[in-house]
């Protein structure tokens, strides 16, 4: 039974969904960018209002009006100034600028932790008083929704209307054929500053409405508005009527759904569907949406871009000093002996992204999401809670808990194949939400579980050996992904796949394979993790942190598994040292500074130190004009006009 | 004997568009048999449906009397059909040897948990041979280590020639090889055709140049909107002028 006061009820989210889809649809197809960053901005300024009303006493109007209307713009056209103009003007890639928008999103996110803190706070002022509008007929429509989809209308018939202006006109082919519209004479510049205005605005807008039915807190209140992607998956990245349809649909629905009982684990099942019901539209939509409407096309070797380009030259010793770094820890004094456990374990975590995004090209943002798996996996086995096993003594529930969790990776891999770029990164984003969601939030999942290191391995000394080891086989099963045939059918996939078929490559198996792999190892990883904190907590395999994860990989090298290491060790180090936020901050601004760095951090450190070490190449004779060149009258008089530079090497003036 | 390749009734559309319309195709072990018609004629859409690049709507292929409708291109490639692309599919990053290497290593499935574990490849010692021969067959021995991305054309093209005969092939589908190569390059690539359709090779191959299609082809279709307009030995055919104002326009 519908009823239409509950429908009337769930407009209220479904609004603000749609209008946190129109800004990300409307940046999207203005600019190219899949703004990323727009959960982040939604967060940002909903903290802000906050900071003015509640510390600062401003007035409420006043400040609504200062952040939306000068904030929200200003900081647009900020970020398209300054991160993604350069990135255009390079013509980066669409994972470049995939990964420049996940820098403004973690810059934004670690700038709110230091500033706001982590903890959650209930009092966001609400920009809408709470008023009843009797509707006739008797039902009534909170004031927010009416303004809500106010909104939305004024938007979407602004859209509609500005299609047919000319200036519409020549948005749109600035947007379809960006260098072609410059040339005649078209400011592209001005459209993308246009779409990143409007963009973060809605976001705002979006994040401001929002705020006072949620707990306002950085991590949390940016992934339950990255949640409202759905609606731009289900839009298929085009039709802004689509992505409010599909908002408001999944708000209604969400509202009816709370009439339905049920009972025992029914109930809670049901219970998690309706309280997450975006995330179970994100995720059909990422399965059944066939193909989504990217701009500029997808493009495979989406990655390569991102590569270290060829290998690191070796330093002398490089691995001598590897080791002692390594093995320092058994040195430390137990508190900071404790926070190096982390180390290894994270490492392996984001080996396990350097294997699947690296070589193959495939962007996975849904690591936390197999690390957590691990983890809750490992715990059970080893305390002999998972349904249907027995307990595994010892070290061998490192073997089996990721194991285990393969079948998962390929199962998820599996919608992955046909997927490449932007479409890929929201698959595996919306799995790993879906799982954070269903499985590490659920207390029947998670209640009771107790972790602890393998028996042999209890003092913090003795687990550290033991992860140590564990990265070991990480490193080896990387190298061997990475040298050989393997290696080479994997950067054929890479540079071209239709090519790679060509040779006969299976290019489906050999996905999955590297997919089915990479899940092993975030398993693996993530139960060190677990295991080193000795807890399972939901809040270390967040989604949000998948995409720091990604983004430092990224930092250090895509494809280079020592740099995934010193990635590691800075982000524990920093976490440990610093208040919390920090690290993030610095992910975050390594990764807006990768447009300059191409290759990552660790690629671009190699060079300069080249440059600095290498001597001044010997100069050796002038090069001399062959003689078989015979210079006609004219040639000749050229040749006269040229003097000669005095130096070898240096340029005619 | 089977014909090595059998095309019967294929049809590919978009959109509603017919571009490939019924199509019948043979190509003979031993024989060149070439493809020419105008630009949008359908020529590299039927050959996308005859490699299993994309499905075609309608029809039936035979590889060696096997019906093989449906496939994947990678499984037919692994069988035996090799192809090129118009538009050049060299992996840029890695070096003409290891290009090759990727077909001649490829054309057997073998276990990748192997390689995980850091085995030996069985099959590893076969494939450099054979890069080797076809490196030197090619001529391409000297640029054997250069990254390809860094290389002209007319090499690309014998690369991704090269390429396709690392699976050793029995059907070469050859995308317009000769675009791009200059005369005495096509010269080249002429007397190397006729070497390859002697080791029993099927060659079918799309190419615009006339005067190629006379001294090399055995058998020329002629194709014209989707669908075959003519077909013969290229005497008969190209000798038609109604086939030359098909693919020229007005003769003068």
């Amino acid at each position: 039974m519908l009823t239409l006061e509950l429908a009337l009820a769930g407009l209220g989210i479904g609004s603000i969904a749609g209008l946190s889809g129109l800004g990300l649809l409307v940046t999207y197809r203005l600019t190219g960018v899949f703004n990323l960053a727009f959960g982040a901005i939604a967060m940002g300024v909903a903290y802000l209002l906050w900071q003015e009303v509640r510390i600062w006493h401003w007035p409420l109007a006043l400040a609504a009006l200062f952040d939306l209307v000068v904030v929200c713009p200003a900081f647009g056209v900020l970020i398209e100034r300054l991160v993604f103009r350069p990135l255009q003007r390079r013509v980066a890639t669409p994972a470049e600028r995939l990964v420049a928008s996940l820098g403004v999103l973690i810059v934004l996110l670690g700038a709110a932790t230091l500033t706001w803190g982590a903890q959650a706070r209930l009092d966001a002022p609400s920009l809408v008083p709470y008023r009843q509008l009797r509707l006739p007929g008797g039902a009534k429509l909170p004031l927010g929704t009416v303004v809500g989809l106010a909104v939305i209308t004024v938007v979407v018939l602004g859209l509609a209307i500005g299609r047919r202006t000319s200036l519409g006109l020549q948005v749109r082919a600035v947007v379809e054929r960006r260098e072609l519209a410059q040339l005649q004479g078209l400011d592209a510049n001005r459209v993308a500053a246009l779409g990143w205005a409007l963009g973060s605005t809605l976001a705002g807008v979006a994040g401001v409405l929002m705020a006072p039915t949620l707990r306002l807190q950085p991590f949390g209140f940016t992934l339950v508005m990255l949640e409202t992607m759905a609606v731009v998956v289900v839009a298929r990245l085009t039709s802004p009527v689509r992505a409010v349809v599909g908002g408001l649909f999944v708000g209604v629905a969400q509202a009816e759904l709370t009439r339905v009982h049920l009972q025992g684990h029914a109930r809670a099942l049901l219970e998690a569907v309706t309280s997450n019901l975006f995330v179970v539209a994100l995720l059909a939509a990422v399965l059944v949406v066939r193909r989504l409407d990217e701009a500029g096309g997808t493009d495979a070797g989406t990655t390569a871009r991102l590569a270290t380009r060829g290998e690191l030259p070796p330093v002398r010793g490089w691995w001598m000093l590897a080791a002692l770094a390594l093995a320092a820890p058994l040195l430390f004094g137990a508190p900071d002996r404790r926070a190096a456990l982390a180390v290894p374990a994270l490492a392996i975590v984001l080996v396990s992204i350097v294997v699947v995004s690296g070589y193959s090209g495939q962007i996975s943002l849904g690591q936390a999401g197999f690390a957590g798996l691990g983890a809750l996996v490992a715990a059970r086995l080893a305390a002999g809670t998972l349904p249907g096993l027995p307990r595994i003594p010892g070290v061998a529930v490192l073997v089996v808990a990721p194991l285990l969790v393969v079948p998962v990776g390929v199962l998820m891999g599996w919608p992955a194949i046909r997927r490449r770029g932007l479409f890929l990164a929201i698959t595996t984003f919306a799995l790993s939400v879906a799982m954070s969601r269903f499985v590490f939030e659920q207390p029947a999942a998670t209640s009771g579980v107790l972790v602890h290191p393998p028996d042999a391995f209890g003092s913090d000394n003795n687990f550290y050996v033991l992860e140590l080891l564990c990265l070991a086989v990480a490193f080896a099963i990387v190298r061997n992904l990475h040298h050989g045939r393997l290696g080479r059918a994997l950067i054929a996939v890479r540079d071209d796949e239709a090519g790679a078929l060509a040779c006969g490559v299976d290019v489906r198996r050999l996905k999955l394979f590297v997919f089915a792999a990479s899940s092993a190892l975030a398993a693996l990883g993530g139960a060190l993790l677990a295991m080193g904190t000795r807890a399972f907590d939901p809040v270390a395999f967040d989604p949000i942190r998948g995409l720091i994860w990604f983004a430092a990989v990224v930092v250090f090298g895509i494809d280079s598994a020592p740099g995934a290491v010193i990635g590691a060790g800075l982000l524990i180090a920093l976490d440990t040292s610093l208040p919390s936020g920090t690290s993030t901050l610095v992910i975050g601004c390594a990764a807006l500074l990768l447009g300059r760095l191409p290759g990552g951090l660790l690629h671009s450190a190699h060079r300069l130190l080249e440059r600095l070490l290498r001597r001044p190449a010997p100069s050796g004779p002038p090069p001399t004009p062959s003689r078989a060149i015979r210079l006609t009258s004219a040639g000749r008089a050229v040749a006269r006009s040229i003097h000669r530079p005095p130096a070898a090497g240096g340029s005619a003036p | 004997m089977s014909p090595a390749l059998e095309a019967r009734g294929v049809s590919k559309s978009y959109d509603g568009v017919l571009i490939v319309d019924h199509v019948d195709l043979v190509a003979e072990v031993g024989r060149i048999t070439v493809i020419i018609g105008p630009n949008g004629a359908g020529k590299t859409t039927l050959f996308n449906c005859l490699s299993g690049v994309e499905p075609a709507d309608a029809g039936a292929v035979w590889h060696r009397g096997d019906e093989v409708t449906g496939w994947s291109s990678d499984a037919l490639a692994r069988r035996g059909l090799a192809r090129t692309f118009q538009r050049s599919s060299v992996f840029p990053t890695l070096s003409v040897a290891d290009n090759l290497r990727i077909a001649a290593e490829n054309h057997r499935r073998r276990g990748i948990l192997r390689g995980l574990a850091g085995l030996p490849d069985p099959g590893g010692r076969r494939a450099v041979v054979v890069v080797g021969a076809v490196l030197a067959d090619l001529g391409l021995t000297d640029v054997a280590e250069v990254r390809a991305g860094v290389l002209p054309s007319g090499t690309l093209r014998l690369v991704e020639l090269g390429r396709a005969l690392c699976g050793e092939p029995d059907t070469l589908l050859l995308d317009e090889p000769a675009s791009g190569l200059d005369d005495t390059e096509t010269e080249e690539f002429h007397q190397l055709l006729h070497r390859l359709a002697a080791r029993d090779l099927a060659v079918v191959m799309v190419e615009h140049d006339l005067a190629l299609v006379h001294e090399a082809a055995d058998v020329v279709y002629v194709m014209v909107s989707g669908s075959v307009a003519a077909s013969g030995p290229p005497g008969e055919v190209l000798g038609r002028i109604d086939v030359r104002s098909l693919l020229f326009g007005r003769t003068a």
